[in-house]
């Protein structure tokens, strides 16, 4: 059976996506859901901070070509197969610029004469284990000095769904660009979690488009209530997103996750603030094609 | 132009027949250097000899989401150019030049015909990437 899938984003970065992610999984899991969270936010995951979690590690490869053999003179049939522009004729020959390689593989398939060579370039690796209340922790990390960050996301919810799940959350990087979009897309929601403040509003009113062009069902986490004034809810209603759960701009929450402990353990109004998320989504995925998850 | 006065330690301007290329605002040689090589609107051809300019456009590059300058650089690569000056040019675009064996030359602020005048007396410094 396929798992529940559920997306945390943000346009702006520091609102709680990884906040919301963490605890919402733990929660789910203490239910007695099989629960997987998988960190995309591969430039610099975070959630494993707050679990205590021995991950096994495998690499995140790309196939980078190379031109090994002779090629017959004047052919450019692998630069004019590359729509990235990582192979260019320089000097009378292919020359193939790996850093602009997104590893389709194209120009490999349009060789006629078999010089070129594919070769497995390490770009990032997935980390995968299991925390002790049962919940499996996926996390994708990029290598540094590489850019080719979808690659690894795409990995890492290859391994997020490799085992059975229930529910699969996935906590995306912030912003509205290719990182977040190869986290979210194709998910069954987007919880989009924001802060009442004009950036917050701002980013939100990217990310709302987003699940448009996306087709994604969304709804939004406002955290950090009272650090402004801006009328989330007001934005909401405008635009047709329903505004799943509040959470106070508090400094004891504040505490509780500088320390790398999850609310739900470690603040009093934690455990029925994500109860109260979980049962809210349920709501809403009831009336959605992915149903509730039992 | 046999004589121009290469700074100590710099390799020769160029090796003849020269075709310098040059980033530039407009069409004529009193347009101004582009600040920026891929998507530079045009790169003039200009042959230092005479002073005849050919213009390319580089509308096909500049329009591009990534690779402009590599682009640009192979666009050039085709044409023959033996030289480029440019006010700066990025890591990517600097590698594929080193493989097309362009070298680059820096001016900023100045007219194509001022740059190549300058570069003609030796007096652009060449750089991998400004």
């Amino acid at each position: 059976m396929t798992p529940v899938t559920v997306a945390v984003a943000s346009g702006k970065g520091g609102t709680g996506k990884t906040l919301v992610a963490t605890n919402l999984a733990a929660h789910v899991a203490r239910t007695g859901l099989r629960v997987t969270l998988a960190d995309c936010d591969v430039e610099a995951p975070n959630a494993h901070l707050f679990f205590d979690v021995r991950a096994a590690v495998a690499p995140v490869e790309m196939p980078v070509p190379e031109i090994v053999g002779a090629c017959p003179a004047r052919c450019t049939a692998c630069r004019d197969a590359c729509r990235f522009g990582a192979i260019r004729i320089l000097g009378g020959r292919p020359v193939v610029l790996p850093d602009l390689c997104h590893g389709c593989g194209a120009c490999t398939q349009v060789c006629p004469s078999g010089a070129l060579h594919e070769r497995q370039v390490a770009v990032g690796s997935v980390g995968v284990g299991r925390a002790p209340d049962g919940m499996r922790l996926v996390t994708g990390q990029l290598h540094v000095g590489q850019s080719k960050a979808p690659a690894v996301i795409r990995a890492t919810r290859e391994h997020a769904l490799s085992e059975v799940s229930d529910v699969v959350l996935l906590d995306a990087a912030p912003g509205a660009a290719c990182t977040a979009v190869a986290a979210v897309h194709g998910t069954d929601f987007l919880l989009l979690v924001t802060e009442p403040t004009p950036f917050g509003l701002h980013d939100l009113t990217a990310m709302v488009d987003l699940a448009g062009e996306l087709r994604l069902r969304a709804g939004v986490v406002l955290n950090r209530v009272g650090t402004g004034e801006v009328d989330i809810g007001a934005y909401c209603r405008t635009a047709g997103v329903p505004l799943l759960a509040s959470l106070p701009f508090d400094r004891d929450v504040a505490a509780c996750y500088a320390d790398g402990r999850l609310l739900i353990d470690g603040h009093p109004a934690g455990d029925r603030w994500f109860a109260d998320l979980w049962s809210t989504l349920c709501d809403h995925l009831a009336t959605s094609s992915a149903g509730v998850p039992a | 132009m046999s004589g121009a006065a290469s700074g100590p330690g710099l390799p020769p301007p160029w090796t003849a027949p020269a075709l310098v290329a040059v980033c530039a605002d407009g069409r004529d040689l009193s347009d101004r250097v582009h600040a920026r090589f891929g998507r530079a609107g045009f790169f003039q051809l200009v042959d230092p000899e005479t002073m005849a300019v050919t213009l390319i456009s580089n509308d096909e590059n500049r329009a591009v989401a990534q690779g402009a300058g590599t682009g640009a650089v192979e666009l050039l690569a085709e044409r023959g150019v033996t030289a480029l000056i440019a006010t700066r040019v990025g890591p990517k675009a600097a590698e594929a030049l080193r493989y097309a064996a362009i070298p680059v030359y820096a001016a900023a602020d100045v007219t194509v015909g001022e740059a190549v005048a300058a570069f003609c007396r030796g007096g652009l410094a060449r750089v991998d990437e400004v």
